[in-house]
């Protein structure tokens, strides 16, 4: 039961305490530029989740055969052949997307993320609890991006397309809001990943700072009780 | 040593097994990569000639063009061609589609898959392929500034070895017309703005952009043999009046007249030299005058050689800088290198200039040009 939470736990971080790109601010870079649309960003993270799925897994599987010395080296290329093998599959049944994400398929090869959990966790633990990390850690990833490209695609151009560069086998757009607010064409641009990303950061850390605040201060009212009982007990 | 021996076998193993899978993975998808660009390239050809189904395709070795396709329609009728060719741009290797209508006038000029700067491909796209549009491919011609050159070039480069085989050569043509066999070969000769070819029947041949075309001027020594080409019919006309005797007798009112002389005439003049950069200098001729000499040198800049074109009075002053042939960014050249030149012209000594760092913020492409320039004032007599 206790090993069930541990792993529910491993999952969840990725996602929400410790998020890379709302938290830990890891994988700046393909979350502002390949974020113009919801499924160029679905798709960046999709691609990611399979290399840091398969790359926290097989590091974990051979962590004790690695020595110490060579253990970068090692996951470099472990990460560099996923890498590899994610871009020739997405070229071949997906050439769309490939052609959108561009340069930003083979970077993933240095996005922070990738190399940090194999070094940070997948290389101490073992196989299941780094399987959980990394899918943990992919899916929040996709999640923070996407939401990002969902907001820049929605007031840039006022609707959500899909199949363009999915291969979902139908296309369309749905929302469709004729809107002069729904079309703020800089946000479709490389300044919109920025604007975007810097809204989403101030809302989520005023949160996490009312939150820390909102601690302190029940803190502050618990130590002030105690202190009065212990007032009252002396007096008594 | 044990432990060497073992980190050596993992990271053998490690990458003979990446190896492996990135091979498998490589000839699963090797042939759905190329059926994928196949599908977008019948794209292209169907867009080109929306009336087509069906296309058949030829490879070509022609060193430019690798295929050619021709487009039926329902009725099986060839309704248009396409020939694709690569050659190097700024960026390395850039592929062009060149659509022909069976009338040969060119439908449309594609780039495809490339490296250049994408808004210097956005530029041509959108202002300068448009232009080739509706023109014969046999008589083409080309915008002469662009600000994209190298991008530019690498496109026109397509255009021409797909008129030669569309059209023919009209190069050979020109020569068979003025009685002349034989083939010909591009070659350096040093002047700005031009392309030039030796013959093998002897003497040389200058390709100059004229405002109203494309001038192919075939001369030995000042003597001209003949002209052709899409300039204006009045100058070819002019030339082929004066065969055998030397370009400077050219009767013709034309503002173009001094600069088809000075093109022959530097040519001509052009004596080559063994310097660090220079490599060749010619006598600075200014309205017939002779005023000094030019020297003409290369130099590595940013990106690959740049040449310019160095003239000095004989009093070793510095009279006027031009640029040959710019292998960096010709955007910044002109915004950060060309200004600093206009506080050179006149002196005669360059090292003080030089240590306040004229070309401020060019570094690889105002080392090129300090570079030749401090050499040639040497050769001018001036004191670098």
């Amino acid at each position: 039961m206790n090993e069930k939470l541990n792993l529910m736990k491993e999952f969840t971080k990725g996602i929400v305490s410790e998020n890379p790109i709302f938290v830990m601010l890891l994988g700046m870079c393909p979350a502002l530029a390949v974020t113009a649309t919801l499924e160029t960003s679905l798709g960046m993270g999709l691609l990611v989740i399979f290399v840091l799925t398969l790359s926290n897994v097989l590091i974990s599987s051979v962590r004790k055969f690695i020595p110490e010395n060579v253990t970068i080296p090692a996951f470099i290329v472990v990460i560099a052949t996923f890498v590899t093998i994610v871009r020739m599959l997405t070229q071949a049944y997906a050439p769309a997307l490939f052609d959108a994400l561009g340069i930003y398929i083979p970077l993933i090869v240095v996005n922070c993320i990738i190399l940090g959990r194999a070094t940070a966790f997948a290389s101490k633990n073992k196989v299941l609890p780094s399987l959980i990390d990394g899918l943990g850690m992919a899916i929040g990833f996709t999640l923070a991006i996407s939401l990002i490209g969902i907001l820049r695609e929605i007031f840039g151009t006022g609707a959500i397309a899909y199949g363009v560069y999915l291969p979902l086998g139908i296309q369309g757009s749905i929302l469709n809001i004729d809107s002069p607010l729904f079309n703020i064409a800089i946000l479709t641009g490389p300044a919109g990943g920025f604007l975007i990303l810097a809204v989403l950061l101030a809302f989520f850390n005023s949160r996490k700072i009312k939150k820390a605040e909102k601690l302190k201060a029940e803190r502050k009212r618990l130590a002030k009780e105690k202190r009065a009982a212990k007032a009252k007990e002396v007096t008594a | 040593m044990l432990s060497k021996l073992k980190t050596s076998l993992v990271l053998t193993v490690i990458g003979l097994l990446s190896g492996l899978s990135i091979w498998g993975i490589n000839e699963l998808t090797a042939p759905i990569i190329a059926e994928n660009q196949a599908a977008e390239e019948l794209g292209i050809f169907i867009e080109l000639f929306p009336e087509g189904i069906r296309v058949d395709q030829e490879a070509v070795e022609d060193g430019t063009i690798n295929q050619i396709t021709t487009v039926y329609d329902g009725d099986d009728q060839a309704i248009g061609t396409v020939l694709r060719g690569t050659a190097n741009g700024y960026g390395g290797e850039m592929t062009v589609l060149v659509g022909v209508a069976p009338n040969g006038e060119i439908v449309d000029v594609i780039i495809g898959d490339n490296s250049e700067t994408a808004n210097i491909v956005g530029g041509l796209i959108e202002e300068y392929l448009p232009n080739l549009n509706g023109q014969p491919i046999s008589e083409v011609s080309y915008d002469a500034e662009t600000g994209a050159t190298l991008s530019y070039n690498a496109v026109q480069t397509v255009v021409n070895a797909s008129r030669n085989l569309v059209a023919g050569d009209p190069l050979i043509e020109l020569l068979e017309d003025l009685g002349l066999s034989g083939t010909y070969e591009e070659t350096t000769l040093f002047v700005p703005a031009t392309n030039a070819y030796t013959l093998s029947a002897g003497g040389e041949m200058l390709e100059l952009t004229l405002d109203s075309g494309t001038l192919y001027v075939l001369f030995d020594g000042l003597t001209v043999y003949g002209a052709g080409g899409s300039a204006d019919p009045l100058i070819v006309d002019a030339i082929n009046a004066i065969q055998g005797a030397s370009i400077e007798t050219l009767e013709l009112d034309h503002p173009d007249r001094t600069q088809i002389i000075r093109a022959v005439a530097d040519t001509v003049a052009t004596e080559p030299m063994e310097g660090e950069f220079i490599f060749a200098s010619r006598p600075y001729v200014v309205d017939g005058e002779t005023l000094g000499t030019t020297y003409l040198g290369t130099s590595i800049g940013f990106r690959d050689d740049n040449t310019f074109a160095m003239s000095f009075l004989e009093t070793g002053e510095l009279a006027r800088i031009e640029n040959i042939v710019l292998s960096d960014t010709p955007d910044y050249y002109r915004d950060n290198v060309e200004p600093g030149f206009e506080g050179l012209y006149g002196l005669t000594e360059f090292s003080e200039v030089f240590a306040n760092d004229v070309f401020a913020g060019a570094t690889g492409t105002g080392a090129s040009v300090t570079d030749i320039l401090k050499e040639a004032a040497i050769l001018a007599g001036g004191d670098q």
